[in-house]
């Protein structure tokens, strides 16, 4: 019974990983054991949030756009500047 | 001396009260960069980060300055209590702490690396977090919180398991590194795993994919490669994603905090249902207690069977209190109060009669609690609770009033119930035959053993309270 679910298990993960992986992945430098299975769910948290930032960027561009183009106002995106505020 | 020596970092020692942290060389210019940074000096200002300095050589002890790195200073916290010995109140506050300081290094381009109780100590009932090596620089496109698994099995799930199904925090929390797995609080739950949303997305899905176990991705700790070029527009991503991931978290916890304010439990209640104290006897006590308070400059307060509180609240006027009862629900009720009232009172899990062992690796990781209250406290409290300890514990009334002594630096103040007592009855069942010593002649004679009896009263119902001092 234990070995079949251990069995399955792998199977699952694999199918996820397989899945969820679209960039290569390089090790990082944690002392502690992240587990793999909270690691698949966040993930996949990971990637709904991901695909809900790029859609909230979009609205944004696009509320912008009109703004401009439609109502002829000024844009209310600030320029990206190309230097990194964080340490 | 032996250090702590879990993070690869560096190691913790207590030297003779002060709390000395060694850096390796490689790590110790970035954790330099760390302490001067606005978010760490804004989180320690406000007393959420403990405070730290750097330390040159020559202020450490001789026997640490063999070791190789680079030294640093910690503000020494007043109590050191360990997770085993928290209430759920206090695990949901030191949990929402560790997001709520999570979230501010997040948005100033940091993290933490690991997230457990361990990481968390606590001032009355403020959190204070301590492990500052524990901060790491945040990297673009580092979109899953490696620490989350350890959050999980660490504060959310020994929560869950203690108001789900009673287990308590001292067993999942036992080694508070590693706490309380998705695997075995799925099998506590059974079917039932699948039938709340926080059931589903923090234990059953977690425990169906399978937890360290045999499969490709089991140990290699994966991040997507970072972009080349990091921009702001990466970093905002990641924050985002991140943030929301916390989020979920958060409100799970937020909802678990609200469960726990609603629970009671026949200690809890105890206040509102004790028969055997008239008014006139309450207030006797009151002004005992007060008058001993007033009379003895005293720093530190130990309250044993604190129960509601409230001569714990009643010493905090004067004194740090560390407040003690084998009743989870009514030590939550405590801190709860005390965090709103912000008075100075730590309310802690502990039986006397069995009080929390020492912890570990070669059980020297985390001290006793006796060990981490000798020589604290400068008055201990023993107030309805020896009866108990006698009967309940079967602990001879020479040895309470001894281990009262001891705690208490040489100052106690006990509450003595004699046999005929209707509470001693109730626990006695009918053996009281048994309990030869429990007389107040003899108390009396071992605490004049002991010390000078500088105050002795007899109430309405037939208790005394004596307060004793040693010569």
């Amino acid at each position: 019974m234990n070995k079949q679910r251990d069995v399955s298990n792998s199977r699952a993960q694999a199918g996820l990983l397989a899945a969820l992986s679209v960039a290569s992945v390089s090790p990082a430098l944690a002392y502690i054991d992240p587990g793999t299975g909270s690691m698949l769910v966040q993930m996949a948290l990971a990637g709904i949030a991901g695909a809900l930032f790029y859609f909230r960027q979009l609205r944004m561009a696009a509320g912008d756009w009109f703004r401009r183009v439609v109502l002829r106002q000024p844009s209310r995106v600030v320029a990206e500047s190309n230097s990194d505020p964080l340490p | 001396m032996s250090g702590t020596f879990r993070d690869p970092s560096g190691s913790l020692f207590d030297a003779d009260g002060r709390i000395l942290r060694v850096i390796r060389e490689a790590e110790a210019p970035a954790f330099r960069k760390l302490l001067d940074a606005d978010v760490i000096r804004a989180l320690v200002a406000k007393g959420a980060l403990v405070g730290t300095r750097s330390l040159d050589k020559a202020g450490v002890p001789e026997s640490l300055r063999v070791l190789a790195g680079e030294w640093f200073e910690h503000d020494r916290m007043g109590f050191v209590s360990v997770p085993a010995e928290w209430s759920a109140a206090m695990l949901a506050n030191a949990a929402l702490h560790t997001l709520d300081v999570n979230r501010e290094l997040l948005q100033h381009g940091y993290l933490l690396k690991d997230a457990t109780p361990a990481n968390v100590l606590f001032d009355g009932a403020r959190p204070v977090f301590v492990d500052v090596p524990s901060i790491e620089a945040l990297q673009p496109g580092q979109n899953l919180w490696l620490a989350r698994h350890q959050f999980e099995t660490t504060f959310l799930l020994p929560l869950l398991a203690c108001l789900d199904a009673g287990y308590p925090i001292q067993s999942s929390l036992s080694d508070p590194a590693r706490g309380l797995s998705h695997e075995q609080l799925a099998r506590v739950y059974g079917s039932r795993r699948w039938l709340s949303g926080d059931r589903i997305r923090h234990v059953a899905l977690v425990a169906a994919l399978g937890d360290a176990g045999g499969g490709p991705g089991n140990g290699r700790a994966s991040q997507p490669n970072a972009p080349v070029g990091a921009s702001p527009a990466d970093f905002e991503k990641t924050r985002f994603v991140l943030n929301h991931s916390m989020n979920g978290l958060r409100k799970a916890i937020e909802r678990l905090a609200k469960r726990i304010e609603q629970r009671h439990s026949h200690w809890s209640a105890y206040a509102g249902t004790r028969g055997h104290y008239a008014d006139a006897d309450l207030k006797a006590k009151r002004e005992f207690v007060e008058r001993v308070l007033q009379q003895t400059a005293c720093s530190w307060v130990l309250d044993v069977g604190a129960n509601t509180g409230e001569f714990s609240e009643m010493a905090a006027a004067h004194a740090s209190v560390v407040g003690i009862d084998l009743d989870e629900v009514s030590v939550s009720a405590i801190h709860s109060r005390a965090r709103q009232s912000k008075k100075p009172i730590q309310a802690l899990v502990v039986d006397l009669s069995q009080p929390t062992p020492a912890c570990g690796w070669r059980n020297t990781e985390r001290k006793s609690f006796l060990q981490r209250a000798t020589g604290r406290f400068d008055l201990c409290l023993m107030l309805a609770v020896g009866h108990h300890l006698r009967v309940t514990a079967g602990i001879p009334l020479e040895q309470i009033l001894e281990t009262g002594m001891q705690l208490g630096g040489g100052s106690l103040l006990f509450e003595f119930v004699p046999t005929p007592d209707p509470m001693f009855k109730a626990i006695a069942r009918g053996r009281e035959a048994l309990y030869t010593d429990n007389t107040v002649e003899n108390c009396e004679a071992l605490l004049a053993a002991r010390g000078r009896i500088e105050l002795q009263s007899l109430l309405p119902n037939g208790r005394t309270l004596f307060w004793v001092r040693a010569r």
